[in-house]
């Protein structure tokens, strides 16, 4: 009985959380007349593959697409590389001086986005960054660091101190300590931080939309957003709905080949010396 | 093979708030097998870290092999360490574990295999090669560790409570390997444990600190029979010494309830702990000094009996072969030379006059 109800609500909260996406999806596969047609039907009487077409043909969508991954993939990599050492760093500092460094970072990662455009355009504007993919990636990496340190850091400290010690007295280097001891044992937590901070790269708009002007340039949300029909009075549901259905694709490919890490990352916290 | 010598050492944490280490001064030969021993937090490991390069003295001198080594970086000290909890890679199989020391020395190929395979085989382990920590027991784990300190060959070797971790069975067994292996090899050893027995029966040279400072050192036998501090006869023994107090007053001992009394040869006056170790009280009247009390504990040892005898306000302890009756009266002796007398204010030993 309580096992049932367990399932239900689970079911539930699936339903709500998936809906969205069930409805991107039916809408995307729908021919143009029926998208509009009431009452509203639940699944596509007849499957076309029209808007994901169109969203191809007519629209500079793979463009897009690259200019996410780039953008995405390129903060990424900078993001967990330079949080790699900076949570090792930290985390040489002992966890009383770590903590009061870290709760600045946490002020950083407190700002919301909207507020550091108009600055953050400023200073793109001056380095002559504007449509250049530098710009969004150094955006993207200076907002994920504080969060990425500070999970990078949780996971570091899992490892006993001795594993350092023991590296420094067999002769390792600092930074081969930390390549080739510290960052392989710790897979798990930097799978699912690249993930995390890739997620939120690639979902983000406003900075996208500030700094990256040019149609050329525009990531995937900016680029669905600003879809335009024919005219002011015609919105392209079903390409819109095309493209978000699409969108989520290289996230999903993303999670399925960290897939075992990520899991582990989640369940198991620390790795035993 | 290499000596170690500390001159002077002090350490201290949190701006010096918290001393570790006060004023060390130590020497050990090379070849000998030397213990530090002291409760948690008396600075042992702190001294063996310093001695490692893990850590950095606030002053005083380290030399190892006759060297300064206060500024040669831990992998250029000719020393090799084995941590407490072992530290070994967990995702590094055996082999390569007990290898990455060597091989980060550039040693060629060649003579790394010959030397990881002849430690192995030292140590029983050369069946486990291929697989990965995790997958060892702790007596396993704990060899692997060892042989990564083992096949660096190095001047001295660093052991932090290696045993401290193993089963009681596993750890008696490992004890008398490695004193037979360090003895073998005739390395400088600084072994590092809180475990008196360990100590007692491991070490050639035997450190007893307390508080950041060493209280004792010298041969095991000899800290045994002869502890010049109060803290150190207390810590030292298999079972823990019967401390009476008391005054010393023209040479003759009186308890503070009366009840033991007996002329010593220590012509100080002041008031004292008598300390005596259980295994020196005998049963019946074969020593000199004669008492009666009254069984009120026994704790059976298999060979022996550990039995707490109430001698007015005091509770001695002693070993018997027999099982008394508890509450029955119990007579017991013992020989006044092996009594000691420690300051009570200083803890410090008050010794018979030598003319005497």
């Amino acid at each position: 009985m309580k096992k049932t109800l367990f399932y239900c609500v689970i079911a539930s909260i699936f339903l709500y959380c998936l809906f969205p996406f069930f409805w991107a999806i039916q809408t995307a596969l729908k021919p143009a007349g029926e998208v509009f047609r009431l009452p509203v039907s639940y699944f596509p009487e007849t499957i076309s593959l029209e808007n994901v077409k169109d969203v191809f043909a007519k629209r500079p969508f793979g463009r897009y697409v690259l200019n996410s991954l780039i953008t995405a993939g390129g903060a990424t990599i900078l993001t967990i590389a330079g949080a790699s050492v900076l949570a090792f760093r930290l985390r040489a500092l002992g966890l009383r001086r770590a903590m009061r460094i870290q709760r600045w970072f946490l002020v950083g990662a407190i700002l919301p986005p909207a507020l550091l455009v108009i600055p953050v355009f400023m200073v793109m504007k001056q380095l002559s960054l504007v449509n250049n993919y530098l710009a969004l990636i150094l955006a993207y990496t200076a907002l994920n660091l504080p969060f990425a340190v500070w999970m990078l850091h949780a996971a570091f400290r899992q490892l006993p101190r001795e594993l350092d010690e023991a590296a420094l007295m067999d002769g390792f280097s600092p930074s081969a300590i930390l390549c080739r001891i510290i960052l392989p044992l710790s897979r798990p937590s930097l799978a699912v931080t690249a993930v995390l901070v890739f997620i939120f790269c690639w979902n983000e708009f406003i900075l996208a939309l500030s700094l990256m002007p040019s149609q050329s340039k525009y990531t995937v949300p900016v680029g669905i957003a600003l879809l335009s029909g024919a005219s002011v009075y015609e919105i392209p549901w079903g390409e819109i709905n095309a493209a978000v259905a699409l969108t989520t694709v290289p996230v999903i490919l993303v999670i399925a080949a960290l897939q075992r890490w990520i899991i582990e990352g989640l369940t198991a916290g620390a790795v035993k010396g | 093979m290499a000596d170690v010598e500390l001159r002077g050492i002090r350490k201290s944490y949190l701006e010096g708030a918290v001393a570790a280490l006060r004023d060390i001064h130590l020497k050990i030969p090379d070849g000998v097998f030397s213990s530090i021993l002291g409760p948690s937090g008396c600075g042992k490991t702190t001294l063996l870290r310093i001695v490692a390069g893990l850590e950095r003295p606030d002053a005083g001198e380290i030399l190892i092999g006759g060297r300064p080594a206060n500024h040669i970086p831990p992998p250029e000290r000719n020393v090799a360490m084995v941590f407490q909890n072992y530290a070994l890679y967990p995702h590094k199989r055996v082999y390569e574990n007990i290898a990455i020391g060597l091989r980060l020395r550039r040693t060629p190929q060649e003579r790394i295999r010959e030397k990881v395979e002849g430690v192995s085989n030292m140590l029983n382990i050369e069946t486990l090669m291929d697989r990965y920590p995790k997958q060892l027991s702790g007596g396993q784990q704990q060899r692997v560790a060892l042989a990564r300190a083992l096949v660096r060959e190095p001047g001295v070797f660093l052991l932090d409570e290696p045993l401290s971790n193993l089963d009681a069975q596993v750890r008696d067994a490992t004890r008398s390997e490695l004193k037979k292996l360090f003895r073998g090899i005739r390395a400088t050893v600084l072994y590092v444990t809180h475990d008196q027995t360990e100590a007692m029966m491991m070490s050639d040279y035997l450190v007893v600190m307390d508080g950041g400072a060493i209280r004792q050192a010298g041969e095991p036998t000899h800290i045994y029979a002869d502890p010049t501090h109060r803290f150190v006869a207390e810590f030292i023994g298999a079972h823990r010494i019967n401390a009476v107090p008391g005054r010393l007053e023209n040479g003759r001992f009186r308890s503070a309830d009366g009840a033991i009394v007996f002329d010593t040869r220590v012509s100080k006056t002041s008031n004292v702990l008598m300390e005596i170790r259980p295994e020196n009280l005998v049963h019946e009247s074969q020593e000199q000094i004669m008492l009666q009390g009254e069984a009120v504990l026994v704790e059976p040892m298999g060979p022996s009996n550990l039995v707490s005898v109430k001698v007015r306000e005091n509770e001695l302890k002693m070993l018997l072969a027999s099982r008394p009756i508890l509450g029955a009266p119990l007579r017991f002796s013992f020989s006044s030379r092996h009594a000691f007398f420690f300051d009570a204010q200083s803890g410090r030993r008050l010794y018979p006059d030598l003319e005497a």
